[in-house]
């Protein structure tokens, strides 16, 4: 884990770490300025800068869309780029969108292939989200070190659940913040000697600006939901006290909040 | 699997060669505790960790199978537990090719041809290239047959193996046959230490080792098709060695205990003298004392042995920004003033290439199993990102990832060995960077796991006793250390200056 992530990207999730400690918790999604949302399927655009820019176009507007780590754009593959304009100044001449989304789309396409020169412009700056868009009711992530493995956590023990997002049309877990939020509902679960997890897969449309909709693949949900389940287990949860499900229909989009719905729960029940 | 019977008699007590230092199998000898064996640039030094060996009757030097062979027969001291072509060659001219390391079942081009004749064994005696052959389709863990994601079909077949009756694709024991270098077997305390518990290649749980309880790092062998030294050593044992039976218990922890208290790296250069005293402490002590599982931005550097020689005055060139700040470094050398001008234009020399490779930035760029796990196509790193496992250069994760090196259009000519065609299915993921038709010398990877996108896919491999083991890359299809940087030049339009080339070759041959 984190075998290639700089030191530097480290700092800022160590830093947010530390939500609210909640027993139950409602789907929520996270809030974002409808007007300020923005949702497009573009070619990225890499500016070579001394810490690399990740750019994309909607139209004739460009935005800066790096997503820290977690699942960074590819030349040679389209992205899906959902996000919210933010106020401030331009990242390599880009309108910066944060948070963002940007999955990578699984069709080749080699006209997508452009690499700009440095130009003048700056590296943008070394804070990212560590491929994790924090929402208000995620469980506190501990602090750890690359590779290290987590303690189990200690008690008061409740009823909780762990929330894994997923890029538009994947079942995979990059490394980074979602490996964390694996590890620490294992830890959770061995400590606590939960009763009964149930694992849950979603997925969900994605509504474009052009009004276009994209539909996820009808097996993600489920691959999600097994992925997740699978890692528990072969991190030490019980397999006896999991359960697995899905749900078979997508979320349909609002262009808004989408990435939202594109996600596996694990609820941990005592 | 076919294992052929060997066709001919291989002298298996052939003595001690004193000159090249070769090691022949089922010999009443010592390994003994630490020794030096000369080689391409200097000397290599190797640690018997445990002490003096007796050879005789040890599971490492003597044949496990029917065809003469030893683990040692492959796996040379002197040439950094592997085994160089040179050795190889002048193993064929003292032996008239008698040696078991010619055993046929896969130190021939292909089983079928005359054993006595040099021309059979083209591969092994100008590539150090030895057969590996593997079913087709490929079998699943519990030998069931996988149903893969591509079809492949045999374009070219120079040494006949792929398209023979016998051992080819369509025979009725269909296989196919790639050429592979010897890996070294030493140092291995490291390529077992999982860092963390997670393979980002895949995005899964490292598996835990049934007999070991602890995690498996999966990155031994080309392909890792086999995930510990355990069931390496059977694998070896049989397909290598043609074996019978299954070596014993005893018999395998004798090996995989000798395979983790041997230490090899180089020690001395013919330039810039000893590597392991004065400035730096380099040599197999630093990786007898250096701790596994450290990957090398978190911990000081991909070689902090090497630190010694960093001054800012052989650095005073280097430019670049760097992700991870360096500390402020002495203008001279402890014992700078003692140097030789070779030692110093060497050790500068060293110095450089070091700090090129854990700090310079390149485009790494459409490298399968690398690029696609999330980081970004291209991603802006240095050498050290994808070699991050500290005192081997090797990838802490599963290492395997397709670099282009048996891959077109990215493989340099290869003429000598065979091509394949890869389909890939309508329903399969494709490689994302070369299709649903792949032209390949070797499909690595995907020969274990069935799929597209782990076509060319090589596991990384340790950067330690270079200069004792040429030649490199899995296919040898770098001659020297210099070919393997020219390839990566060429790769990812490093742009480095002839200086930059010398720097990293000099880096390289001091490890």
């Amino acid at each position: 884990m984190k075998k290639y992530l700089p030191l530097l990207l480290l700092a800022p999730l160590l830093a947010t770490a530390h939500a609210q400690f909640v027993s139950t918790m409602p789907d929520k999604v996270m809030p974002i300025d409808p007007k300020a949302a923005r949702s497009f399927v573009s070619c990225p655009i890499f500016r070579n800068t001394e810490r690399q820019c990740w750019l994309a176009k909607e139209g004739s507007t460009l935005y800066y869309i790096d997503p820290g780590t977690g699942y960074r754009p590819q030349l040679g593959f389209r992205v899906l780029v959902e996000g919210e304009v933010s106020p401030g100044p331009k990242i390599g001449g880009g309108i910066v969108l944060n948070p963002v989304h940007v999955s990578v789309l699984a069709e080749r396409a080699p006209e997508c292939n452009t690499i700009l020169p440095a130009d003048g412009f700056a590296s943008p700056p070394a804070i990212n989200n560590f491929g994790y868009v924090k929402h208000a009711d995620d469980p506190p992530l501990p602090k750890f070190k690359p590779g290290e493995v987590l303690p189990l956590p200690a008690p008061p023990y409740n009823d909780l659940h762990y929330t894994v997002y997923f890029p538009y049309n994947r079942a995979f877990l990059p490394e980074g913040t979602t490996e964390v939020i694996v590890e620490s509902a294992a830890a959770y679960i061995r400590a606590s000697e939960a009763r009964h997890v149930h694992v849950v897969g979603y997925a969900g449309d994605a509504l474009l600006d052009n009004k276009r909709v994209m539909h996820e693949r009808k097996t993600v949900a489920e691959e999600r939901a097994n992925l997740v389940a699978n890692a528990l287990k072969q991190l030490g949860a019980d397999p006896g006290v999991i359960t697995v499900d899905w749900q078979a229909e997508a979320a349909p989009g609002d262009g808004v909040h989408d990435p939202d719905h594109r996600k596996a729960v694990i609820d941990i029940h005592l | 699997m076919a294992s052929p019977k060997p066709s001919q008699t291989y002298d298996s007590g052939l003595p001690l060669d004193e000159k090249s230092g070769y090691w022949a199998t089922g010999q009443k000898g010592e390994l003994p505790s630490s020794a030096l064996y000369a080689d391409a640039t200097g000397a290599l030094g190797i640690v018997n960790l445990s002490g003096p060996i007796e050879t005789l009757g040890h599971p490492f030097f003597t044949p496990l199978g029917t065809n003469g062979r030893a683990c040692v027969t492959c796996h040379q001291p002197g040439n950094g537990m592997s085994i160089s072509v040179e050795t190889l060659r002048r193993r064929w001219a003292e032996t008239s090719g008698r040696d078991p390391v010619f055993a046929v079942v896969d130190g021939a081009n292909c089983p079928d041809l005359p054993p006595e004749q040099a021309s059979s064994h083209t591969l092994l005696l100008q590539h150090g290239l030895f057969r590996i052959y593997l079913p087709w389709p490929p079998r699943a863990a519990d030998g069931s047959s996988m149903n893969p994601e591509f079809a492949i079909q045999v374009v070219r077949d120079p040494t006949g193996c792929n398209t023979s009756t016998k051992y080819g694709l369509k025979s009725s024991n269909p296989m196919i046959s790639v050429f592979r270098r010897p890996r070294p077997v030493a140092n291995m305390k490291y390529p077992m230490s999982p860092f963390g518990l997670w393979s980002p290649k895949t995005g899964e749980v490292l598996p835990i080792d049934p007999e070991t309880k602890k995690r498996q790092n999966l990155n031994i062998l080309a392909d890792n098709r086999q995930p510990t030294l355990e069931a390496q050593a059977v694998d070896a044992a049989f397909n290598h060695e043609q074996a019978a039976d299954k070596p014993s218990r005893e018999t395998l922890q004798q090996l995989v205990a000798f395979e983790m208290q041997i230490y090899t790296a180089q020690s001395m250069d013919s330039r810039g003298g000893s590597l392991t005293t004065g400035a730096i402490k380099a040599g197999p002590q630093a990786l007898i004392d250096g701790m596994p599982g450290m990957l090398a931005d978190y911990n000081g550097g991909s070689f902090p042995e090497l630190d010694g020689w960093l001054t800012s005055t052989a650095l005073s060139s280097q430019k670049w920004d760097r992700n991870t700040p360096r500390p402020d470094l002495p203008v001279m050398r402890e014992g700078a003033d003692k140097e030789t001008p070779a030692e110093t234009a060497f050790r500068d020399s060293v110095a450089r290439g070091y700090e090129m490779f854990r700090s310079r930035d390149i485009l790494i760029r459409n490298v399968s199993n690398y690029n696609t796990i999330g980081l970004g196509n291209p991603y802006k790193q240095p050498c050290a990102n994808c070699h991050n496992m500290q005192r081997t250069g090797m990838d802490s994760s599963p290492g395997f990832m397709d670099l282009g090196t048996t891959n077109l259009p990215t493989a340099d000519p290869l003429p000598w060995l065979p091509l394949f065609k890869v389909t890939c299915k309508a329903t399969a993921t494709p490689h994302p960077f070369l299709g649903r038709v792949i032209y390949t010398h070797d499909p690595g990877r995907a020969l274990i796991t069935g799929r597209c996108v782990d076509v060319g896919s090589i596991n990384m491999q340790q950067f330690r006793g270079l200069a004792a083991r040429a030649p490199y890359f899995s296919n040898g299809s770098a001659k020297t250390l210099r070919d393997i940087v020219v390839f990566y030049n060429r790769r990812f339009d490093m742009k480095y200056s002839e200086r930059d080339i010398q720097d990293m070759v000099n880096f390289l041959s001091a490890l």
